[in-house]
């Protein structure tokens, strides 16, 4: 799917817009100044996106799930390699991971990351929501483990649009990258498409 | 119908699952209020609906709460509190008098007069999961520090089978100096006697005179080099006193810089307040006498720099493990000195063997010098510990146990 330069900056904005305010509700929970910044959206087919997805590693992949329907159709979702949920972790909840099982940095995980995942995928998902009046129902948010190749392999089949947002977290003096991805379903992007020029055609 | 009896209709069958289930309006009022929190937090729905939920829990009236809940009124997406950031949303007191870990849900559910929406709130109950991570953890602290334990343990076994060893070995050597020294000298003290009538007997201007006080001189220097025999044994006679490193090393000041090679400095930082030692002046002043020449020699030819330095404080077990000494120090406060050079150093097999009698890395030396300075310091009931680089240099701290003054 082939978006222009200006549909392309809208979503950035939108992005960066809904992770700003991500960031902003970070900061009043938790003790950690943490920072996030969106440098780099594109759109990606499901193999563009595994294949980019490995360059976080081998391991398995932390991944919160917020599913959306209504308007759109999709899932949106905050992944991060393995290494860097635990630093995460470990860096929000003042836990020194090195110290920590696998089952405990799992508990752990699961539960902390759900949460911030559920704060930056709603403040995204919400300014897109806000911003293009485009009104949508969301399932209560997941979150899985697993391998990039397991976590795409059902949309390899099909045929969804997958809008990348690489997203970096600046706690303190470490920095964290983190993926947020948006999957929707073909048609969907065209609903988002048709109103981000709506939008841009208005201002 | 009034609102709570419909909410009640609306949301019965949430009265059936062991969820904390509350449902409030974009006002807080509470509108349901589910028997499984009604149970943990012992407060009955009828104190608690149609009231403010944040006038119950003043904690949730708080942006960091607040910012989040506004946004499902608006039908935004489903918001989660979990027990790792927040341990619990409505506090609730466990029979065991500890608060309860819950995992918080909050979603948007439409009102009933279609205007906006509601917050649904699911409140599960994480304590047993929680307190089994912990309790694992405790489990895992515990068997890891018994492992630590273990092999501490079986490091302190091999380094006191290997002092025992050493012990035994120096042990029979020290026997067989003690036994030697012990006859020679009498042998000497024969010799000397002898020489003296005769030194009495032959005429003052004879030429045999010079002989005679040759034969006294060897004797005496024999003498001697039997006195540091039985000073490597630590058996030797100590004339112990209340002593001050700091003073010792005050009057050998002048001897110390005059004995150093000129292209070396020497340089003392003294602890203003030392405590004192119970020990032999002299022999104190043998080791470290002993210690400068040592780190001049090692110095050699090069300019350098020898620190000679005083302070007491607590050593612990740990650092005492690897002390230089063959008996079990107790942990405990200790005055020392130390020479530190920064001349060519040792590698760790020369450490293993420099108190052995007669090593040396000099062709000059006796290899007695360092382990007569053992000697001496295990005849005090103190320890000696070196750390040395190669081509770096070395530092030799001599510890005796600090002793308070009674009042006189």
């Amino acid at each position: 799917m082939e978006l222009t330069r200006i549909q392309m900056d809208a979503l950035s904005e939108i992005i960066n817009i809904g992770v700003g305010k991500g960031a902003a509700v970070l900061n009043k929970i938790l003790n950690s100044h943490i920072q996030l910044r969106v440098p780099l959206v594109k759109i990606l087919d499901s193999t563009e996106l595994i294949n980019e997805l490995k360059e976080m590693g081998n391991d398995k992949l932390s991944s919160v799930n917020l599913g959306f329907k209504g308007t759109l159709y999709g899932t949106a979702q905050l992944i991060f390699s393995s290494e860097n949920a635990s630093e995460l972790v470990a860096t929000v909840t003042g836990e020194d991971i090195h110290n920590l099982s696998m089952d405990d940095i799992s508990f752990m995980r699961s539960g902390t990351l759900s949460e911030i995942g559920n704060i930056v995928l709603n403040s995204v998902m919400g300014t897109f929501s806000n911003m293009l009046s485009l009104p949508l129902h969301f399932v209560v948010p997941g979150y899985i483990e697993d391998y990039a190749s397991n976590l795409y392999f059902k949309m390899v089949e099909k045929n969804t649009a997958i809008l990348l947002a690489k997203t970096q977290f600046s706690v303190e003096k470490l920095s964290i990258h983190g993926d947020i991805v948006l999957l929707f379903e073909v048609p969907s992007m065209d609903v988002l498409i048709h109103r981000i020029d709506q939008y841009f055609s208005q201002v | 119908m009034d609102i709570f009896k419909l909410a009640l209709e609306k949301f019965d069958v949430l009265n059936h699952t062991p969820v904390g289930m509350v449902v409030i309006n974009s006002e807080y009022q509470v509108l349901f209020w589910n028997q499984c929190i009604e149970y943990w937090s012992n407060k009955h729905s009828n104190e608690i609906l149609g009231t403010s939920l944040l006038s119950h829990y003043s904690h949730l009236n708080t942006d960091r709460y607040l910012s989040r809940i506004e946004t499902i009124f608006e039908g935004g997406p489903p918001v989660l509190f979990s027990t790792h950031l927040h341990q619990y949303f409505i506090p609730c007191l466990l029979s065991n008098g500890q608060w309860m870990n819950q995992n918080t849900t909050i979603s948007a559910f439409p009102s009933f007069d279609g205007n906006g929406h509601y917050a649904l709130i699911a409140i599960e109950n994480v304590t047993e999961l929680t307190q089994r991570v912990f309790e694992y953890r405790q489990m895992r602290d515990k068997a890891l520090n018994e492992i630590k334990q273990r092999e501490l343990a079986e490091k302190e076994k091999e380094k006191i089978q290997a002092q025992m060893l050493r012990a035994q070995k120096l042990e029979s050597l020290s026997v067989l100096t003690r036994g030697i020294a012990h006859d020679f000298n009498n042998q000497l003290m024969g010799i000397l006697g002898n020489a003296s009538i005769l030194k009495q007997l032959v005429p003052q201007d004879s030429t045999l005179i010079k002989y005679v006080d040759k034969i006294q001189q060897a004797t005496l220097k024999s003498a001697d080099l039997t006195k540091q025999l039985i000073d490597y044994t630590g058996k030797s006679k100590i004339i112990a006193n209340f002593l001050n490193f700091n003073q010792v090393l005050k009057e050998l000041k002048p001897i110390i810089d005059s004995t150093v090679s000129p292209h070396i400095i020497v340089n003392y930082e003294l602890e203003k307040e030392l405590p004192d030692v119970k020990a032999d002046t002299a022999q104190i002043e043998k080791v470290i006498m002993h210690l400068v020449t040592n780190a001049d020699e090692a110095i050699g030819n090069q300019s350098g720099l020898i620190t000679i330095r005083t302070h007491a404080k607590h050593f612990s077990k740990e650092e005492l493990f690897n002390a230089h000494i063959e008996m079990k120090l107790q942990e405990g406060f200790f005055s020392y000195f130390e020479v530190q050079d920064t001349g060519h150093g040792m590698d760790d097999n020369t450490m293993l063997k420099i108190f052995d009698p007669f090593f040396s890395t000099r062709f000059i030396g006796r290899g007695l010098g360092l382990t007569m300075v053992l000697g001496i310091v295990q005849g005090h009931r103190g320890t000696i510990l070196i750390e040395s680089t190669p081509q770096k240099g070395s530092c030799f701290r001599v510890l005796l146990p600090s002793q308070v003054k009674k009042p006189a």
